[in-house]
């Protein structure tokens, strides 16, 4: 990872670099509060994807 | 600045946040799947999957985080399944170790080791019989060498001569174990060599190096590859989601 940071900053792209790790930051975050509030599977679910 | 470059990146950048992130979280004990993590090794998925293209096909290991970060792009159904939520790729069932995304060429990742070899070589076949032109990548780390499927799904790939591309991401260790401990030979590539397909070896973390060993190799021939990667694999699973793990090879870190 640093290693091609490293090399995306000597290109002169550091401001665009810092945008897009604050993208990918907030993507995640977003991810995981959205998974947090996600229901468990239930266990007729279950029953139905191992049965049916 | 080329285009590669930044794609590249991102997806390296997109696996060590989303673990990172993990192992933040995973204390709270609200992550229920035993965890283990692609740091250290997301240079190799990273550049062999995006020098598949989207047409590609991959299987992978019970370490194959970033293999379906790199292959998706996307994180909401990574982390449902993470939280073992009905919302998750697997609803929840599959967890850390058992991802896939088959629209976009993720056919599976297996906790068993080296159980994915066979899996890539039967994909291949039937991609050779259906004549699409699909190159299938499968990465195993350097323990799947030591089972007797490596050897057969080898094989069976060479004598029908598959395009299939195996992938070793070898650190030297299986689990504890030093590949001199478990091995009556002393090179991989040298007794690899002898079987008809293209042998590449690189010792590199440096993500354009791999893509560019990746997209050259299958073009090179039209027989099986086998690329071994030496690489620094961190070895953190869910016990050790916020320890240091195992000690490297040669003590340099893991993590770069």
């Amino acid at each position: 990872v640093k290693l091609q940071r490293d090399r995306l900053l000597a290109q002169g792209r550091g401001g665009d670099l810092e945008l897009l790790e604050k993208q990918i930051r907030t993507q995640i975050v977003d991810s995981m509060r959205l998974a947090e509030a996600a229901p468990y599977p239930q266990p007729e679910d279950i029953f139905q994807d191992l049965f049916s | 600045m080329s285009d590669l470059s930044w794609n590249l990146y991102r997806d390296l950048f997109l696996c060590r946040e989303a673990e990172e992130a993990i192992i933040r979280e995973y204390l709270s004990d609200e992550m229920k799947t035993p965890m283990h993590m692609s740091m250290g090794a997301e240079a190799i998925a990273a550049g062999v999957c995006r020098a598949l293209g989207p047409q590609g096909q991959v299987v992978g290991t019970y370490r194959s985080h970033a293999i379906y970060l790199c292959r998706t792009g996307e994180t909401d159904l990574f982390f449902a399944e993470m939280y073992g939520k009905a919302s998750g790729m697997g609803h929840g069932k599959g967890g850390s170790m058992h991802l896939s995304a088959p629209d976009s060429g993720l056919i599976g990742t297996s906790a068993i080791v080296a159980s994915g070899l066979p899996v890539a070589v039967g994909a291949a076949f039937a991609n050779r019989q259906k004549n699409n032109g699909k190159v299938v990548a499968v990465f195993f780390g350097d323990g799947a060498v030591d089972e007797g499927v490596f050897w057969e799904s080898v094989n069976a790939a060479c004598l029908w001569r598959l395009p299939v591309l195996f992938v070793c991401e070898d650190n030297g260790l299986a689990v504890h174990t030093a590949s001199s401990a478990r091995r009556g030979y002393q090179d991989l590539p040298t007794i690899l060599s002898q079987f008809n397909c293209k042998v590449f070896r690189d010792d590199t973390t440096d993500v354009e190096r791999i893509h560019a060993l990746a997209r050259a190799a299958p073009r090179s021939c039209s027989c099986p590859i086998t690329a071994i990667s030496s690489m620094w694999a961190c070895s953190r699973t869910s016990r050790q989601a916020t320890g240091t793990g195992r000690n490297s090879r040669d003590g340099r870190p893991w993590i770069l």
